[in-house]
């Protein structure tokens, strides 16, 4: 087993920069997830880290090494493509076979690692089958057995869910995280579903055209978004955000939408005073706002355009004034489209970006969360 | 299906079976006549069908030693031509295929550039060339044989090509990720894959040689021994003896189904599927 270190790798096609500057470190064992809009670099990234991919900028190392210039088969890195890239003329056992004859392992061996890897997969019944013959989750198992039964230092998967329907991905990603508490591999994931990298990794790594936007514990990206891409892309339904002008009054700083007026929250009023009287950007999760029996002194009255039942829950389509609010609330409440409802914003969890960079203004304070 | 297609529609297709059905029936018919049922002497008409239909054509055919040379050569030349298709082909087309690089478009373009000149203005060049040493010194066979590689290695190369172009590079990155060298991974992911579609180009390359004539005729002018298509000619020219030219045209399809058959077992459909998704 082995960390992967990424040096301010970057990646161009002549003048076409994919991946700039991006420094990254996965540690022994650790499960980490590369998320990202289609388009934004992370599979390119995860190629450069398999070695399908010429680095132009940058060190990539594993464990202690230098893999810049080591070929894809000595890295000692296994990869799960998207298309889980089966060898279509070999049955099951022989797809997981292939690398184990490869390296002329002695037959002894190679029977008791195929065994090993059919059963960790459940594929035992399936040993003699063609690719052809298999559903799309018993592929990706086939692709995943054999990936593992070379013992990789680390396990590089790229999009190895999104072609199973929405049940079977499910299920799949408990599997995966079972497995990864199982074999405890080091592995890189790459997905554009903010889902899946929060359920599934110990840390997401967040990106966007071809840079890091943050990383963190899933926690700390949901919690504290170092900008406005990570804030409005992690969480579903995404953030609310609305231009507000921080003014001071009597009662202390408080941010003016123009059709409202919110008290501010728990952002240091000492990051928010050069701010005064500027635009920045407010956030509020769907969450966090909550809707009242009855109005109260710090309520908003809101108009109810949609109600999207989601089972447990609904998401309510929201104007206050004419500004524009999803809200999560649970399901059984009630609310009607055409209603006028109290909603009251939770103080606490307010986020403020700039408003020409999208950077949160907490990041100048590095606070635990 | 409707079994009641207007009666135009049903007349046209008549028509159509008709047309296309008198040829391989005129074939047979006189491939196995009696002489009396061809040669009349304008005392009484062709029979519909032989009076008594024989297969002593075929016996006298088959005993013939210029036939036989012939058929043989044929089949030499068929098979050769064949292996330097593919041999040449298969490369060049995974090369075209797979990577980028400058001038692809030209090359590409130039490597099929034979096929836009007929055949008999291109025959000059190759025939001429064959006739100057030091490559006059290459055995008629060969020297045949590589003129129709110049024939269809165009049209291998199209589609092989295309066969490639089907198979996801997943595949191969896959393999080399696994251990395997980017020749391993050709020879045992790439190859084995595409087997179906090169059967096709292989197919389309024999038939191409078996039955080629311009170049044949002008590289085999001065020699007794010629392929299947050119001793057609040489008889035709002092015989006009239907039922035996007949016959020789009809063995003349016979290799092309045979190697069809056993090339066509490499066919099956579907060798991708299960491979992506």
């Amino acid at each position: 087993m082995a960390s992967v270190k990424l040096e301010g790798i970057g990646k161009s096609y002549g003048d076409q920069e994919v991946v700039s500057d991006l420094d990254l470190e996965i540690a022994d064992g650790e499960f980490v997830c590369l998320v990202g809009p289609s388009g934004c670099g992370k599979s390119t990234t995860l190629r450069m880290v398999a070695g399908l991919e010429e680095i132009t900028r940058g060190d990539v190392y594993i464990g202690d090494r230098r893999v810049n210039l080591v070929a894809p088969r000595d890295r000692n890195v296994a990869m799960v493509f998207q298309s889980y890239a089966l060898f279509p003329h070999m049955t099951v056992e022989a797809n997981i076979a292939f690398g184990l004859k490869i390296r002329k392992l002695p037959e002894e061996e190679r029977r008791r690692k195929i065994q090993w890897s059919l059963e960790l997969m459940g594929l035992e019944s399936l040993a003699g089958r063609m690719p052809r013959e298999l559903s799309g989750g018993e592929r990706q198992r086939v692709a995943l057995g054999r990936a593992l039964v070379l013992e990789p230092e680390v396990l590089l998967l790229d999009e190895p869910l999104s072609n199973l329907d929405a049940g079977l991905r499910s299920d799949m990603r408990t599997a995966l995280k079972k497995l990864h508490l199982e074999v405890q591999r080091t592995i890189l994931y790459v997905t554009h579903d903010q889902v899946e990298a929060m359920t599934l990794s110990d840390r997401v790594a967040v990106m966007s055209r071809g840079r890091l936007m943050q990383v963190g514990t899933p926690r700390e990206v949901y919690r504290r978004p170092r900008n406005l891409f990570v804030a409005t892309f992690i969480g579903n339904p995404s953030m609310n955000t609305v231009q507000v002008r921080p003014r001071d009054t009597k009662d202390g700083i408080v941010l003016d939408a123009g059709d409202f007026q919110l008290p501010l929250g728990e952002v240091p009023a000492g990051l928010v005073l050069p701010y005064l009287n500027q635009p920045v950007i407010l956030g509020m999760r769907p969450e966090k706002i909550q809707v009242l029996e009855k109005p109260a002194d710090d309520s908003l009255r809101a108009f109810v355009n949609v109600v999207e039942p989601l089972g447990a829950e609904n998401i309510l389509d929201v104007n206050v004034g004419d500004t524009n609010f999803k809200i999560k609330v649970a399901a059984g409440s009630g609310i009607k489209p055409g209603q006028p409802i109290p909603v009251r914003f939770d103080r606490e969890s307010q986020h403020l970006f700039d408003h020409e960079t999208g950077t949160s203004l907490l990041d100048s304070l590095q606070r635990p969360v | 299906m409707r079994w009641s297609a207007p009666l135009l529609h049903r007349i046209g297709l008549g028509l159509f079976l008709v047309a296309v059905l008198i040829p391989p029936f005129l074939l047979f018919k006189y491939s196995i006549s009696d002489k009396e049922s061809v040669v009349t002497g304008g005392e009484y008409p062709q029979p519909f069908w032989p009076f008594h239909p024989t297969l002593q054509l075929f016996e006298q055919l088959f005993t013939r030693d210029d036939f036989l040379g012939a058929f043989s050569l044929s089949l030499q030349i068929a098979l050769l031509t064949v292996f330097f298709s593919l041999v040449l082909g298969a490369p060049a087309a995974f090369a075209l295929a797979r990577y980028r690089f400058p001038g692809k478009a030209l090359v590409l373009f130039l490597m099929i550039s034979v096929r836009l000149l007929p055949d008999i203005t291109s025959v000059v060049p190759v025939v001429e060339q064959f006739a100057r040493y030091p490559f006059s010194l290459v055995p008629e066979l060969l020297q045949v044989a590589l003129a129709h590689t110049l024939l269809s290695l165009p049209y291998v190369l199209y589609i092989a090509i295309g066969v490639f172009e089907t198979i996801p590079r997943d595949l191969e990155e896959q393999a080399q990720l696994l251990g395997a060298s980017r020749l391993f991974a050709f020879r045992h992911i790439v190859l084995p894959v595409a087997l179906p579609g090169l059967a096709a180009a292989a197919i389309y390359a024999f038939l191409l040689s078996w039955n080629e004539f311009v170049f044949t005729f002008f590289l085999t002018f001065q020699s007794t021994s010629t392929t299947l298509p050119v001793l057609l000619q040489r008889i035709m020219a002092w015989t006009v003896q239907t039922n035996y030219l007949a016959a020789i045209a009809l063995a003349l399809t016979l290799p092309v189904i045979v190697f069809t058959m056993i090339v066509q077992k490499y066919m099956r459909a579907g060798m991708m599927a299960g491979a992506i998704k």
